[in-house]
């Protein structure tokens, strides 16, 4: 592929690109200056081996965004705007020797926006179950949230639960023992995060693509009729079920 | 799609729709739970719609999805079409060759693995080992079972059995963990797009330059039922209808351009997603049936309100049935496409049946489906007893010449007739691989009776100066006119055993196929010998050839010259006395080299010895070099790659004279 061997020579250039890597946004392109923002040029950019859809959920003002800005960009604010319905981001990360670009939805805690952030479970590989250390409600909330996923998302999604804000000690009501025991009980991984402090924000997303991946790897080699059936069904009927929430009314 | 706010509301006096139902069935808690009080429905309290505002930001994050999507499906329609085209461009037909590059299994030839993945062959050069990275020598310690089986194989060391179970443990090891090409792109295609997480091939566009699809919509349409849909069954086979008449029209699109029909149906049909399950195939074959039905109804229908206006096709997924034949595993759509052929696709009942039967004995023929298609339509009219029949194109025909096109036309026959009036053929349409033809081609005298005994055959050819090439050939029982004045089809294009038997096809076909080659044949072996550095050529023997001399036979001679050659070889059999069969069996060399193979031709040239006049000329054939095409090129390519190896292939001879 020549893309590869333009991705080579930046390679030298930067000594970055050890194992786990992130790629700037708009890394490849030199007019690195454009006005643009970011991810308009990483979202059309085609260079990549996989894309995984992640979804972050979680009660209002748990952190979802603020993550999702600190893993994406690097940045945090305290102030609190509320999301309105749902956001993405797109980040590629090199994994394993592949690019894997990452679109990941932040959706908005609020029950009002159920309708919407629900739609984009469909689409989704992988989930970030996000609580906030120093609320107990949003922690109680994590089953309920669960039952959602089971409801709405592809069956082989995977979660990580995420107990956010683990830089407020102070006022942390939820102790990391009973957020491990509920991940176990759930059958997930777990991990502390804050997003303020930058603490295992990109451990959590490094794990997630992780599991994905081996996830991946699994499904094909267990189960090689897997393709034959679904490439035949997917040419017959033309409609597969893709991650095309979007449209989706329901 | 913009009801964000007000999204459904449940009223609790109606019955749950599906999605309710399914979640209650998740939950595991009986049916006494009120799902309606669930998830999303909490909101109902605060049914506020969203603000204009939120609206609109919401809907620029959903454009902004949308393009994301859009360059998404781009890109895995790339990864399609190149799976795609490497499943075309494979060139084994038989089970003695190489899946992909059609090399011949042998001691000497290529190796041959057993792709675990389709089952079917390939040579080691075609395959990857899965346990890439470590060869076979190495699986012992590579995986836990192979160690266990290792441990079996100590076991029995001492009885002493040692050696015969480790061979044993050694050949199905290393065999099952190779995986063709096509396979292993496939896998990586499932990785690559996702299908892998979604269970089937996510919606796609593909490459722009296929004019065909880029033409309609260029999204396709894509709404899948699944289990938990909130419709009803009945709803969910009505859209499932919907959907597939959605899907035909798409490619039916640029035949209304052309064609300008005002009534236009198209039932095509369309198997469904299906988990190779039996019962689903027998589903699949249920709602064939229906459909089989309706689309009776409608034809009778439309021939009754407008005539011959109304236009009924009956397209039986050529597309897919090429894809999935190279796929291989994927049986049930291909035993379609060959029932129906040979029920004239009149009785889906009967084929329904049949399908199981079939389906393991189509296995290995499934590859023949990857000629193309040709969609054609025929009238018959009983009062001039002529039967008019428009070829409209062909698609997807198997490459001929250098840069991966054909030059192809269509022959028609109406078959058995020995008249030559019945002998039709289209233009030729130049460098392509999907010729419109739009053509209009009518044979007369054509009685009501005949119809019930004869069918129209179809074979479509390379044209080329040096002799035709077969691209494939189909026949259509004509009795299905004597119901309905005019069909619509698409039918894929087969290979009646060409490869074998060189190209004389069935005997029924023969005197067919004679006009086409009439002047006979030839078995030539090449061989670029590298310890003489030279091109060897026997000459095997000729078949058919014409009569020239009174006696009514020949006495046939092969000259055989390479041009460009520095040496100004030139080369001659012995002379065949009195013999439209000659056997010869006669070797010649040429000096050259390997490098110089590629721009030079060999041109062969059969002639009938004559005393006191000059040779009568009788065939003459180049292979190689810039105009070969077809099966000369490939022979010509063959024996380039493949030093000393003899390459034994049949040619036609052409009429022209070549000098």
């Amino acid at each position: 592929m020549p893309g590869d061997h333009a991705f080579d020579l930046k390679k030298r250039r930067s000594h970055r690109l050890i194992s786990w890597v992130e790629i700037p946004l708009g890394y490849f392109s030199d007019s690195m200056a454009g006005a643009d923002p970011k991810w308009q040029k990483d979202a059309a950019d085609q260079n990549f081996d996989y894309m995984f859809k992640l979804l972050i959920i979680g009660n209002s003002s748990v952190g979802k965004t603020s993550f999702l800005f600190r893993y994406a960009d690097d940045s945090f604010t305290s102030a609190f705007v509320s999301t309105v319905g749902i956001d993405f981001k797109v980040k590629t990360v090199f994994r394993h020797d592949k690019r894997v670009k990452l679109q990941i939805w932040d959706t908005a805690g609020q029950e009002r926006y159920r309708t919407i952030t629900t739609a984009y479970y469909r689409g989704a590989m992988g989930f970030i179950l996000m609580y906030d250390i120093t609320n107990e409600e949003s922690f109680n909330s994590v089953q309920d949230w669960v039952t959602q996923i089971k409801t709405y998302s592809w069956d082989n999604a995977q979660v990580i639960l995420v107990g956010n804000k683990c830089d407020m000690e102070d006022e942390r009501v939820i102790s990391f023992e009973r957020g491990k025991q509920l991940a176990e009980q759930l059958g997930v991984e777990f991990y502390e995060t804050s997003a303020k402090e930058n603490i295992n924000v990109k451990a959590v997303f490094e794990r997630l693509v992780d599991i994905i991946c081996d996830k991946m790897s699994d499904s094909l080699d267990t189960d090689p009729t897997l393709m034959s059936s679904g490439a035949k069904g997917q040419r017959l009927t033309d409609a597969p079920q893709g991650p095309q929430a979007a449209n989706c009314n329901c | 799609m913009v009801d964000f706010g007000t999204g459904e509301r449940i009223n609790r006096f109606v019955c749950p729709n599906d999605r309710q139902l399914a979640l209650r069935a998740k939950l595991n808690t009986g049916w006494s739970v009120k799902t309606a009080t669930l998830g999303y429905s909490q909101r109902t309290p605060h049914t506020s719609p969203l603000a204009a505002e939120e609206q609109e930001a919401i809907v620029q994050v959903i454009q902004r999805a949308e393009k994301l999507d859009l360059s998404e499906q781009q890109r895995i329609g790339k990864l399609v079409e190149k799976l795609e085209n490497m499943r075309r461009n494979a060139l084994g037909k038989t089970s003695s060759q190489c899946l992909l590059c059609g090399d011949n299994f042998g001691l000497l030839g290529a190796q041959k693995i057993v792709c675990m993945d389709c089952r079917r062959l390939a040579c080691t050069k075609c395959s990857i080992d899965t346990l890439a990275g470590r060869g076979p020598r190495h699986i012992y310690q590579s995986s836990p079972k192979r160690s266990r089986l290792l441990a079996n194989v100590k076991h029995l060391t001492k009885r002493g059995k040692l050696r015969v179970r480790k061979a044993f443990v050694y050949s199905t090891a290393s065999r099952e963990h190779w995986l063709c090409m096509i396979c292993a792109e496939t896998r990586e295609m499932w990785k690559k797009s996702g299908a892998w997480f979604y269970k089937s091939i996510p919606k796609y566009v593909l490459p722009a330059d296929n004019s065909r699809i880029s033409r309609t919509k260029s999204v396709r349409t894509s709404r899948r039922y699944k289990d938990d849909d909130s419709s009803s069954d009945e709803e969910r086979r009505m859209w499932g209808r919907r959907k597939r008449a959605n899907s035909s029209t798409e490619s039916a699109l640029d035949a209304l351009d052309q064609e300008q029909h005002n009534y236009h149906v198209r039932n095509s049909i369309y198997s469904r997603q299906n988990s190779s399950g039996e019962s689903q195939v027998s589903r699949e074959m249920d709602s064939l049936k229906t459909q089989m039905s309706s689309m009776t109804l409608n034809e009778t229908k439309s021939c009754e309100e407008s005539g011959n206006e109304s236009r009924q096709d009956i397209e039986f997924s050529p597309d897919a049935t090429r894809r999935e034949s190279s796929a291989g595993r994927s049986l049930s759509d291909w035993n379609w496409s060959m029932e129906n052929k040979l029920d004239e696709r009149t009785s889906p009942s009967t084929s329904s049946i049949n399908s199981s039967v079939f389906k393991s004995i189509n296995e290995e023929k499934s590859i023949d489906a990857s000629l193309g298609v040709i969609e054609l339509s025929l009238t018959y009219d009983q009062e001039t007893l002529t039967l008019h029949c428009t070829v409209y194109r062909a698609k997807n025909l198997i490459p001929m010449d250098m840069a991966g096109l054909s030059d192809p036309f269509c022959k028609l026959n109406i078959l058995p007739n020995a008249k030559m009036s019945t002998r039709l053929r289209t233009k030729t349409v130049h460098k392509t691989r999907n010729p419109e033809f739009n053509e209009n081609l009518t044979f007369y005298d054509i009685s009501e009776s005949d119809l019930m005994r004869k069918s129209l055959h179809i074979l479509v050819v390379d044209d080329d100066k040096y002799g035709h090439d077969y691209m494939g050939e189909t026949r259509i029982k004509l009795a299905k006119l004597k119901y309905q004045n005019t069909i619509y089809l698409t039918v894929p294009l087969e290979n009646f055993g060409q490869e074998q038997k060189g190209p004389v096809p069935t005997t029924e076909l023969t005197e067919w196929f004679d006009d086409l080659w009439s002047r006979g044949q030839i078995l030539l072996g090449l061989c670029y010998n590298t310890k003489k550095r030279a091109l060897v050529v026997s000459v095997v023997r000729c078949v058919n050839l014409l009569p020239m001399d009174n006696n009514g036979l020949s006495d046939p001679f092969v000259k055989l010259q390479l041009k460009p050659d520095p040496n100004h070889k030139k080369h001659k059999t012995s002379i065949k006395w009195k013999n439209l069969n000659p056997i010869f069996n006669e070797e010649f060399a040429f000096e050259t080299r390997p490098t110089e193979l590629s721009t030079q031709s060999l041109y062969i040239t059969v002639y009938d010895k004559d005393y006191g006049k000059s040779n009568d000329y009788l065939g003459g054939l180049i292979l190689g070099g810039t105009g070969s095409k077809g099966l000369r090129l490939k022979h010509w390519l063959d024996m380039i790659r493949y030093p000393d190896h003899r390459h034994e292939q049949w040619h036609n001879l052409t009429e022209d004279v070549l000098d």
